[in-house]
């Protein structure tokens, strides 16, 4: 097995492009440098995915990065390495609302009675109904869409990094876009 | 602007309407304690070449399977089948194989019924010419026939 490499000391690169190769050799340093840099948008993307239920994002997202780093010889660079972690954000969700529950969690009274520093959904309640029935009609769509909508408006993935992670052009993500906008304003037109 | 890209537009603000969620505090410490020791194990092996072991698998069943082909081969000189029949007709008959013009061939028709299965078997086999040779049947049981 291929050991660990030395941790690096001196100043780490910036951005993930420049990290990733040290991860991929083992630094454990720039790997806590690329969580840093990535962790907001991978909980910001799935705070939106949950509907914005705090406490399942932060775990989906501590599961995203224990899967990111035991598949990392699975990255191929094709987009960036944000792009491929909201891909097992993504996953990591949709196997989470697949998953069958067999025991409710108990409502801990310790975060029931702490409130909330951030503006929840429940903030105004004729915005989160709204909010829900969107993220509902998102969710309903079909899974190629899905991945499109979800992946650009809340993974906040360009649209030229997303194609190259689907595989298709910047203009065939596009017109998925189009479709996908087509089908919620119908979708949300219908009252039913 | 239309009704459906104003709609369309009115869906995009929706969709990134609110401000960024802010994660909890301690998220980012519990994401790096758990970074694996052994992280990166693996990965500067991409694009490496098929494990040994793989070839080896491969090269041992390719000639395997070549072997075994050509013993096949070899062995389906006698071709044995079944002809279906009934109590009363043998389903195929020694003239039959006779005028067929299978001079050099040895053909065996055996009456599989005693056997409790209801049919012929013939036996195709080439045998050398060494001249036209006869064993009477055994009445009742198996009828064999050199043409």
């Amino acid at each position: 097995m291929k050991q660990p490499s030395e941790p690096s000391t001196g100043p780490l690169p910036s951005g993930e492009e420049g990290l990733w190769p040290l991860v991929a050799r083992g630094d454990r340093r720039a790997a806590e440098q690329l969580a840093a840099i990535t962790y907001e948008g991978v909980y910001a993307s799935l705070f939106r995915l949950c509907g914005g239920d705090r406490e399942l994002a932060a775990d989906l997202t501590q599961e995203t990065y224990r899967k990111a780093w035991a598949s990392l010889s699975r990255f191929r660079g094709g987009s960036a390495f944000s792009t491929w972690l909201y891909r097992i954000a993504y996953n990591t969700f949709l196997n989470h609302v697949r998953r069958p529950r067999r025991v409710e969690a108990a409502p801990d009274p310790v975060l029931e009675a702490e409130p909330d520093p951030a503006p929840g959904p429940e903030a105004d309640a004729g915005l989160a109904a709204d909010g829900e029935r969107l993220r509902r009609a998102v969710l309903a769509l079909p899974e190629e869409l899905r991945y499109a909508v979800t992946a650009h408006y809340w993974g906040e993935r360009p649209v030229r990094e997303i194609a190259a992670e689907q595989g298709i052009t910047a203009v065939g993500l596009r017109k998925r876009l189009q479709r996908a906008m087509a089908r919620l304003a119908l979708a949300l037109e219908d009252p039913s | 602007m239309t009704r459906s890209n104003r709609a369309v537009r009115e869906i995009e603000e929706r969709l990134t309407a609110g401000p960024k969620p802010v994660p909890p505090p301690d998220l980012l410490e519990s994401i790096v304690d758990e970074i694996p020791e052994d992280l990166g194990a693996g990965a500067g092996d991409r694009g490496s070449s098929t494990p040994w072991w793989k070839l080896a698998a491969a090269v041992v069943l390719l000639v395997g399977g070549g072997l075994l082909a050509r013993q096949m081969m070899r062995e389906t000189s006698t071709v044995t089948e079944f002809v279906e029949g009934d109590s009363k007709t043998r389903g195929i008959r020694e003239d039959d194989v006779a005028a067929a013009g299978l001079g050099e061939l040895d053909v065996r028709v055996t009456d599989d019924r005693k056997r409790g299965t209801p049919g012929v078997v013939v036996t195709v086999g080439r045998t050398p010419a060494v001249g036209p040779s006869y064993r009477p049947p055994c009445p009742g049981r198996a009828t064999s026939s050199s043409v």
